[in-house]
């Protein structure tokens, strides 16, 4: 037993059938602690993933998951024709690229600002504030906004201040767009600027007092140093979340909507739901999870293998 | 010379003035962050008059205040229930995924071992591909996990971030200390518990709080799987409750809070806000250092 544990680093390498299988069970212990994760790995990833073959077949409620009749690209062609989907469609790119827009620079900016606080007991619980929301799930900060937001709400009151008159912010579908984009925008500004401000920690202070020297003001290093020092990550972080395109905030949004504003909160992810869970309508929402799926791949795929050749091998996620 | 000097203390001034307003911008999102929760806090603890008035609340206002809401709905069942669903869910879950993850990560953090390659795809390829909710909502089903909490606790059980996370750190341990189990006779499980294991308590710590937070707060899972109401967790509560408020368990719900109490719902809605919120709130200032951490290291590529 021992000997064989000891075995393990084997530097010379196994020629022959005998002296391989012999290299591999020495490894037994290891392989025994990666079952675990592949049994799960299998039932809850693989598994699902077999499933998608539905998206390609009627569902049988009587035989397995794959017993039902063969329709090729049917629910596919279904959802090109479906009006109720492209709506959606367009719904989850402009509300995911309006948050892109608007809500990348928020964070770079709220680095930058952190960054000239020179009190580090403000620094630190400013910051530890800002990333509260991101901590608190959908459900409840929903709630608090369907509240915030309702017609005896603080905005409400603020908008009868100045003249006007109360509305359903949340009823209408532009200002409900507006609304979940400022929101989401909010519950993630904090946390996205943790990435800046580490990178902004690593900045050598001997640049500052030369500027300083030089005679630059506040605003002057935070252009000349602090930002080109950041712009890698930035770029990088940029292309990378142009790769999560299709990703509009599920929790977000399903928690927010209301029947009232479907033609422009509904998202593909909500689609899903409604389609294939809630009509039962499985072989269709499997088709349209997949067509997400892909496409978020190709995505993710494209924008990591850009982001790789901008900042080389350590920026990227694979 | 002589010039500069009066053109240095402008300078310092403007940097007074912009260091002020720096502050007061960083202390304005920071505010803003905070605005819903402190709305809701007071809100929970108003009486009508101050709960109904309109505009901003920032602090509960003393002479204006009561309990009550939160008396009654401590006597709901379903808050107990779901509370007690969500701790179970949140400790198991936690638990699970930090015991499949450690051992998941220890081999793959061996870079002799034969098939490492292979167990690293299996892994890496569920980040980037998955079957999607109704696949897996049908596979959860074929197995027999729908009303279960055991399928809550699963979710995220094997997570590839997190178990490349992991992994690194394990890489970075050196190996001469493995080594020395070794020879004193330690079998590799040993040393992975009596060595490898106590020496990555913060990257344990950081992740555990990482998954325990998720589970926490998850609902979606126990939207789709769960429908029997004893094994509602306490974030499905709240969102039937308050979100999904048409149906006729939240009309009751909110009858049997206000009851007794000169209350209306919107403290009793704020103070279920609240009974959810209360645990992250208090362990937020302790653990939000590994939570700050946990974006670092994830961000060390592998």
């Amino acid at each position: 037993m021992k000997k064989s544990a000891l075995a393990a680093p084997a530097q010379d390498r196994p020629s022959g059938f005998a002296q391989k299988c012999k290299h591999i069970w020495s490894y037994r212990v290891f392989y025994l602690m990666l079952i675990p994760g592949l049994v799960c790995l299998f039932f809850f990833h693989y598994m699902p993933m077999y499933g998608i073959g539905l998206a390609f077949r009627e569902f049988s409620f009587t035989g397995g998951i794959l017993s039902g009749e063969f329709v090729g690209m049917k629910y596919f062609q279904q959802a090109f024709r479906d009006k109720f989907f492209l709506q959606a469609l367009r719904n989850t790119v402009v509300i995911s690229f309006s948050k892109l827009i608007f809500g990348f620079p928020i964070p770079v900016i709220f680095a930058l600002l952190l960054n000239e606080i020179t009190n580090q007991k403000y620094k630190k619980v400013a910051q530890a504030f800002s990333f509260l929301p991101y901590f608190v799930s959908w459900v409840v900060l929903s709630s608090i906004f369907i509240n915030l937001f309702s017609l005896d709400g603080p905005f409400n009151y603020l908008v009868q201040i100045f003249g006007g008159q109360p509305t359903v912010f949340l009823g209408e579908g532009n200002t409900f767009v507006k609304i979940v984009v400022i929101t989401g925008i909010w519950q993630t500004l904090g946390w996205n600027s943790v990435i800046y401000t580490a990178a902004l920690s690593g900045v050598d202070p001997q640049l500052y007092e030369a500027a300083v020297l030089d005679g630059a003001g506040k605003l002057k290093q935070m252009w000349h140093i602090s930002l080109p020092a950041i712009s890698n990550v930035i770029v990088i972080m940029l292309i990378l979340s142009v790769g999560s395109i299709l990703n509009a905030g599920f929790d977000q949004i399903f928690n927010m909507m209301n029947s009232a504003v479907l033609d422009k909160a509904e998202i593909i992810d909500t689609y899903v739901y409604k389609k294939g869970l809630q009509e039962m309508n499985y072989s269709y929402g499997t088709a349209i999870g997949l067509f997400k799926s892909v496409v978020g791949l190709i995505f993710v795929l494209t924008t990591n293998k850009i982001a790789s050749v901008v900042g080389g091998d350590e920026s990227t996620l694979f | 010379m002589s010039k500069k000097n009066p053109n240095a203390i402008r300078k310092t001034r403007g940097d007074a003035i912009f260091g002020w307003i720096v502050a007061i911008l960083v202390g304005f999102i920071a505010l803003t962050a905070l605005y819903p929760f402190l709305h809701v806090t007071s809100v929970s603890l108003s009486t009508n008059d101050e709960a109904f008035r309109g505009g901003f609340h920032f602090f509960p206002i003393p002479g204006k205040m009561t309990i009550d809401a939160y008396k009654n709905l401590l006597k709901a069942p379903s808050v107990w229930l779901g509370y007690k669903n969500t701790i179970l869910v949140t400790a198991g879950g936690t638990f699970l995924a930090l015991v499949v993850y450690t051992l998941f990560a220890y081999p793959l953090a061996r870079r002799d071992l034969p098939g490492r390659n292979v167990f690293t795809f299996l892994l890496v390829f569920t980040m980037l591909f998955n079957g999607g909710i109704i696949p897996t909502y049908i596979a959860m089903k074929q197995l027999n996990l729908l009303n279960t909490l055991f399928v809550l606790m699963c979710q995220n059980i094997v997570s590839a971030f997190n178990i490349m996370v992991i992994r690194n750190f394990f890489m970075s341990i050196p190996t001469d200390l493995e080594e020395a189990a070794r020879i004193d006779g330690a079998g590799h499980f040993t040393t992975f518990a009596q060595i490898v294991l106590p020496l990555s308590k913060p990257v344990l710590t950081t992740i555990g709080l990482w998954v325990g937070v998720g589970h926490w707060n998850s609902w979606f899972a126990a939207t789709m799987y769960i429908q029997d109401k004893n094994k509602l967790v306490l974030q499905a509560v709240l969102r039937n409750t308050l979100i999904l408020m048409s149906n006729d368990n939240a009309s009751n719900f909110f009858k049997q809070a206000v009851e007794g109490t000169e209350l209306g719902q919107i403290q009793v809605k704020s103070a279920l806000i609240m009974i959810s919120l209360i645990p992250i709130l208090v362990i937020y200032p302790f653990v939000y250092k590994y939570f700050e951490k946990g974006i670092m290291i994830g961000a060390v590529k592998g």
